[in-house]
């Protein structure tokens, strides 16, 4: 190494120091704690190879959990997607109060989640004291309950409040992309005969790809990591329809004090953001290639 | 670039809106600091050394109750400690890591007894022999609620108050149906179903925020179908969770579940507080719930719908007639092996062990503090009204239950860890995803990971 370079080192030492502490070593921490039976608070750590993984495995609750996130994952690479770039399409080229309008459709995505679950939970989906109810009153010859508690639909009912939360952050992303988008493509296009679609395919969309995608890994990544509307609608519940891998680390960790089992569900989690990691970074190069 | 900007500018005051909406409760949190601090600060102008405990983020006239019957008459009681309290919504998971990383507070409030046993095994809490004996704390406090706070026969942590899942009743509702207070399990099955073709709730309860609550039903049927004698078996492994009597409690609350006893489709629909107002409002005879259940309803009713609210304990399944109760601590209080005045926190433990403290609680905070004291029956009665009073004298029956020994165990103070959050998957059997049998037979697991790992709390013999 240079002489001239080793003074960069130095200037990058605080970075690296910064990153090991809050990153590196917690990592390490976690991988570490995976083999072993620590329960939060003692003193030793015992090492038990694959034990937690193994009983991982076995347990049926944790292939419910993994399925749950796989669902999440499709619900939110679709819903919020098409909803999002539908809408930032409806506002390219609406001049006028188009702030007004992005403002007033960020209001759920910044509401605390707190906020957002409580709002759902009892005024939209609660047949005691809200929307539900106010439809069951109609007596339209059905009675609704609420969706949480069903098999079938209490996920997608959660994953739904997240999507309403979530949506319009993607539609500012795709709108910012979108409007970078050279007008004199667009123009020539149009002068082409081109329609909206085809000017979206063949124009904008090429165009604001990198974005798409940067968005899409960022989607599989927060898919697993799913918990907060989880957790404060149903904990996962009733019957473990709505667990999802989180839910499942959290009740290990704090109600039955299993942190080195937590750790090794925190770690599949892990596993499968690397993946999408892996595969951005792929295409990336692949991008930069073409 | 403008437009990366703008849409950056975008980004940037939508985050500001969200510390608009997040603002009231960092206020609050700052303010709750502040408190604390400006406490801490007149604890050491006064020369008294600091004593700390963190509480659940009780209401104001919790706090009300807390600061004058525990802080300002401990604080008064004496001249060398000062007791701070810190509440905190997060308390479990914010104790759980504080003492992970060699922290915490003084005093540590913990969810029950079998809260304490894994901590203990660890060192993280204080052995309370020599204070049990310069205190006298085992004459005071009733004998099984003594020895669930033992691991290897020392005393790790004292139990906060008494509770017992039961049924609480609507005087109002059952008057003008004409039903008089069952007191056989026909008899309260029997109103429950002329209630339900009366259009009323045939009990109430609710799940809403809170999936645990599922375990409240778990030890309420192992209380009163399964019996003391099976659950001392079970508890301490002579005999196994899937056993046919364990099995027909399990089928017993099944039925319970599906015949819609426990609120029907909205057991999933309603909290504690919705509930408590339903009955309140009586749209039902029954709720089924835990002593705590009287704070609740202070909290929703009014002092007149108060008046109309009685408690009694589920009418045996086989039966017998006694008023048989589920050991229960609703919480526990223990000292952190950290504590620099460990003296002075026995002190406040001792406080707390009193018949006045219970007493002065009780008067403004019904459901929470009738602590397990062998006088607590010697308490006069004509001092309390209403919910207040049919608090204390549920209290005092149950106090006279323990001590005869007519109880079997509340599955939140006597079930380890594990064994715990497997009782809680009894949806799995409502919902049709498991069997009874597969239920207990994760029971059965999750308990022998327990014993292994030596966190099954020391389990009080019942008379049988």
């Amino acid at each position: 190494m240079k002489k001239k370079d080793s003074k960069y080192i130095l200037f990058m030492l605080p970075a690296i120091l910064i990153s090991a502490s809050v990153v590196v070593l917690p990592g390490i921490n976690t991988i570490y704690s995976s083999f072993t039976d620590w329960n939060g608070f003692a003193a030793k750590k015992n090492f038990i190879g694959l034990a937690n993984y193994i009983s991982l495995f076995q347990d049926k609750y944790f292939w419910i959990a993994l399925k749950n996130n796989l669902i999440w994952m499709a619900l939110f690479l679709t819903v919020p997607v098409v909803i999002g770039m539908g809408v930032a399409l409806l506002l390219l080229n609406r001049k006028k109060g188009r702030n007004m309008l992005q403002m007033i459709m960020l209001i759920p995505y910044v509401l605390a989640p707190v906020v957002t679950a409580m709002i759902w939970k009892n005024i939209i989906y609660s047949p005691t004291s809200g929307l539900l109810q106010f439809i069951n009153q109609m007596d339209l010859g059905f009675v609704l309950k609420t969706p949480l508690t069903s098999k079938n639909f209490g996920l997608i009912a959660v994953a739904a409040v997240d999507i309403w939360h979530f949506w319009s952050y993607l539609m500012i992303i795709y709108l910012a992309s979108l409007r970078q988008v050279s007008e004199d493509q667009v123009e020539a296009a149009k002068l082409d005969g081109a329609n909206a679609f085809q000017r979206f395919r063949y124009v904008y969309y090429p165009n604001i790809r990198p974005t798409v995608r940067l968005m899409q890994i960022m989607i599989v990544i927060f898919s697993f990591l799913a918990f907060d509307y989880v957790q404060l609608m149903t904990q996962g519940g009733p019957a473990h329809y709505t667990e999802v891998l989180s839910t499942l680390a959290y009740s290990a960790a704090f109600s039955e004090r299993k942190i080195g089992m937590a750790s090794s569900i925190s770690i599949v989690m892990s596993f499968f953001g690397l993946i999408a990691s892996v595969v951005y970074m792929k295409l990336s190069r692949g991008e930069e290639r073409d | 670039m403008k437009k990366t900007k703008k849409a950056l500018a975008m980004l940037m005051a939508a985050a500001m809106a969200a510390t608009v909406f997040t603002g009231c409760g960092k206020e609050e949190e700052q303010k709750g600091s502040q408190e604390s601090a400006s406490s801490k600060e007149e604890g050491d102008s006064s020369g008294k050394k600091e004593l700390s405990m963190w509480f659940w983020g009780a209401s104001d006239y919790q706090r009300e109750a807390m600061d004058k019957y525990l802080i300002q008459a401990f604080n008064e009681s004496q001249d060398e400690y000062e007791l701070t309290v810190e509440y905190r919504a997060s308390v479990d998971n914010d104790i759980a890591v504080a003492l992970s990383g060699g922290e915490g507070p003084d005093i540590v409030y913990g969810s029950g007894p079998a809260f304490v046993a894994g901590y203990a095994a660890e060192g993280l809490f204080l052995n309370l022999d020599k204070y049990s004996e310069q205190y006298g704390w085992k004459e005071r406090v009733l004998d099984p609620c003594y020895e669930i706070c033992t691991i290897d026969g020392s005393l790790y942590s004292i139990p906060g108050a008494l509770t017992s899942t039961g049924v609480f009743y609507n005087k109002k509702v059952l008057e003008d149906n004409g039903w008089e207070v069952p007191a056989t399990y026909e008899q309260l099955v029997d109103i429950m179903e002329q209630a339900k073709e009366k259009g009323l709730y045939a009990g109430l309860t609710g799940a809403k925020d809170w999936r645990y609550t599922n375990e409240m039903y778990v030890g309420m049927m192992l209380t009163h179908v399964a019996g003391p004698e099976v659950m001392y078996k079970v508890l301490t492994g002579e005999q196994k969770w899937n056993s046919p009597e364990v099995a027909e409690a399990m089928n017993v609350l099944v039925d319970w579940y599906k015949n819609g006893y426990l609120a029907g489709d909205d057991y999933w629909n309603f909290d504690f507080n919705e509930a408590a107002m339903m009955l309140a409002n009586e749209q039902s005879p029954f709720f089924y719930g835990a002593l705590n259940v009287f704070q609740f309803i202070k909290n929703i009713a009014t002092e007149e719908q108060c008046d109309n609210i009685g408690f009694f304990p589920l009418p045996n399944y086989d039966g017998s007639t006694d008023h048989r109760a589920s050991l229960g601590s609703i919480c526990s209080f223990s000292i952190n092996s950290q504590c620099k005045n460990p003296d002075g926190a026995a002190m406040v433990l001792d406080y707390m062990l009193t018949s006045d403290f219970s007493a002065g609680m009780s008067s403004q905070w019904p459901g929470y503090w009738g602590m397990p004291l062998k006088d607590l029956t010697q308490i006069d009665m004509e001092q309390y009204q209403g919910i207040y009073k049919e608090y204390m004298k549920t209290c005092t029956d149950i106090v006279k239950s323990l001590d005869e020994g007519d109880f079997a165990y509340g599955a939140a103070t006597c079930f380890p860890a594990s064994t715990y959050e497997a009782c809680i998957d009894i949806d799995t059997v409502w919902f049709g995803e498991a069997t009874v049998e597969e239920y207990l037979d994760n029971m059965d697991k999750a308990f022998a990971e327990d014993v292994e790992k030596k966190s099954v709390a020391t389990i009080p013999k019942p008379a049988f």
